[in-house]
């Protein structure tokens, strides 16, 4: 049965990943008058790359290059299935499974610094020490504006307290948690590497950077992985922010759209921003995102007393 | 337009003081002052300094027994360019480079050298510029005689 | 296996990556290729995307009549480039060297120059001066139909 679902899960996930992968290039084309790829366009790319060859330059570090994106693979898939038990079965979840989510959804970036400095090429180390320093960046005030949520959950790290403390309003619903959540938001922009923040694979300077030396599969997987944290990510911010998945009643219509809701504003901020610079970004998360989940977690802590 | 161009010939004459220049308006618009070779490096220098002209580009040429050179100097001011030409015989294709004056020119001057053999005397860089590595010396595509390439 | 076989020139064909080479050309050529990508045009319902890279492209776009300095460059590109590829010449300079074809500087029509690398390479032709976008957007097709 748990093999059943476990597997379900991972098409599942593989499947929305593609999907909003779809929507993404579509709603960026229309913003720029265009028409867009046809449905099954990011599933026609893994197909190609996955028929494709992977060359491999003598200067790369071969083992870690090909492994370092089965790593994310796997992190995305381990996070995706613990999320996916909280929105069926939010009774079952053990202890301190969102700080495991947490390491989990880091291992993507690790694969563009491990991938990056692998490669053997000058692009890539730059897109690695510039995903380093983004991650320095990003982790802490994403740590911080989780803080909220675990707060009015009384402290406990379960995804099934978290959501039975949403029951009586949304964490999003209160000050200190719409704050969070927008801090959050620009974490999540940052994981995902897209514009503004989407320093280590820089098109236009490092012509793909990180990820720069990866061809076929090893591609393919990358792509992957990236199309299942646009799912993933996404989830678990509505797992801890806007009440779960509900997949009942009027959960039916309301679910997709929350998912639409956050989609539309990555992909927004996606299109209209500009990319920043490094040091730019980091000062942005340290100086400006920061503070605020400080001050979100003080304005959360009067949620401590209600359970 | 043309008391523009006299005016610009008044001006340059009485800049370069006793230096023999030659003045050549073939047309309303186009001014040529033709100089000796041992010359051109002050006229050179006259017009970008004192005159205060613009360094353009410099096209060199083969016009038969004589190699040609005309730097081309943008006069913003009116909106004219006062052409400054020299001539040096193909069997002695040597001709002092404005470059110590007009640092511009550098690679104009290595690409004229590539392309038409005119070596440069008194220029800071005289390397290969735009022939590929494998290009045997001495022959330069655009020479009447070597049209053909190598 | 046949079914597998189907599915990857499936794959290649609605999902063509381009990867721009210029070998010494005019520009014309690299201003319509760029003009394809801008929304009157819109390649990327074709599934064509600029690669950043030849490692992950599916068709190098050559202009050019591949002068002697682009010629070893080019193909080291065609090298890099991962296999399944198509060689895509845009243009009269690169299908044959054009107006250049007799000039000092030409090293033989891209074509030539990538056989010499891989005899069995798979080159497309698309002639003009150059060639306007809505021709290349029919040879590209006509080119992933023939696949």
């Amino acid at each position: 049965m748990h093999a059943v679902a476990i597997t379900l899960g991972i098409v599942g996930t593989a499947v929305l990943g593609l999907l909003f992968q779809w929507i993404d290039r579509v709603v960026t084309a229309r913003i720029q008058w265009r028409k867009g790829p046809p449905i099954y366009q990011p599933f026609a790319d893994l197909v190609k790359l996955l028929g494709k060859e992977t060359v491999v330059s003598e200067r790369a570090s071969l083992g870690l290059f090909l492994l370092a994106p089965v790593f994310g693979v796997i992190g995305v898939l381990v996070a995706a299935t613990i999320l996916w038990s909280a929105a069926i079965d939010p009774a079952h979840s053990f202890v301190g499974d969102l700080i495991v989510v947490v390491y989990f959804l880091t291992f993507p970036s690790l694969v563009l610094i491990l991938g990056g400095s692998a490669s053997g090429s000058p692009y890539g180390a730059v897109g690695a020490a510039r995903e380093m320093k983004l991650v320095i960046g990003y982790e802490l005030p994403f740590i911080l504006a989780l803080v909220p949520p675990i707060l009015k959950a009384d402290l406990s790290l379960k995804f099934s307290a978290i959501l039975r403390a949403q029951s009586d309003g949304v964490t999003l619903a209160s000050v200190g948690g719409f704050l969070a959540f927008l801090c959050v938001l620009a974490a999540v922009q940052a994981k995902l590497g897209v514009v503004p923040f989407d320093q280590a694979e820089a098109e236009t300077e490092l012509t793909g950077g990180a990820i720069l030396e990866y061809s076929g599969p090893a591609l393919a997987m990358i792509r992957l992985m990236r199309g299942m944290l646009l799912f993933v990510l996404p989830l678990f911010v509505i797992t801890v922010f806007w009440g779960g998945v509900h997949l009942s009643g009027w959960g039916w219509l309301t679910t997709p759209l929350k998912f639409l809701v956050l989609l539309v504003v990555i992909v927004l901020m996606r299109n209209t921003a500009p990319r920043l610079r490094i040091d730019q970004a980091v000062r942005f998360f340290w100086f400006i995102v920061a503070p605020v989940a400080v001050i979100a977690a003080f304005l959360s802590i009067g949620s401590l007393g209600l359970s | 337009m043309a008391e523009d161009l006299e005016a610009v010939v008044q001006r340059v004459k009485e800049l370069a003081g006793d230096l023999p220049l030659e003045c050549d308006r073939p047309r309303p618009n186009r001014l040529y002052f033709n100089v000796a070779k041992q010359n051109a490096r002050e006229l050179g220098r006259v017009l970008f300094e004192d005159f205060g002209a613009r360094f353009a580009t410099a096209t060199g040429s083969d016009v038969g027994e004589e190699l040609e050179v005309v730097y081309h100097f943008a006069y913003d001011a009116v909106g004219l360019v006062v052409n400054m030409r020299v001539r040096t015989p193909k069997g002695d294709p040597v001709l002092p480079s404005v470059t110590p004056v007009v640092p511009a020119a550098e690679w104009i001057e290595r690409e004229m050298n590539d392309l038409v053999g005119i070596v440069f005397d008194g220029h800071p860089d005289p390397r290969r510029l735009i022939l590929s590595d494998d290009w045997p010396e001495g022959v330069h595509p655009l020479r009447r005689e070597d049209r053909d390439g190598a | 296996m046949a079914v597998l076989d189907k599915l990857k020139l499936w794959g290649l064909k609605k999902s063509p990556w381009v990867y721009h080479v210029n070998t010494g050309a005019c520009n014309n050529c690299d201003i319509e290729i760029l003009e394809l990508l801008t929304p009157r045009f819109d390649v990327e319902r074709l599934g064509v995307l600029l690669a950043p890279s030849p490692r992950h492209a599916d068709a190098l776009l050559v202009t050019g009549i591949c002068t002697r300095q682009a010629r070893p460059r080019l193909q080291e590109i065609y090298r890099q480039t991962s296999q399944p590829c198509l060689v895509v010449c845009i243009g009269a300079c690169a299908c044959t060297g054009g107006i250049f074809h007799d000039a000092w500087h030409f090293a033989g029509p891209v074509d030539e120059a990538v056989r010499e690398v891989d005899p069995d390479a798979k080159i497309i032709y698309i002639p003009g001066c150059p060639p306007k976008p809505e021709a290349l957007i029919a040879g590209i097709a006509k080119a992933l139909g023939d696949l």
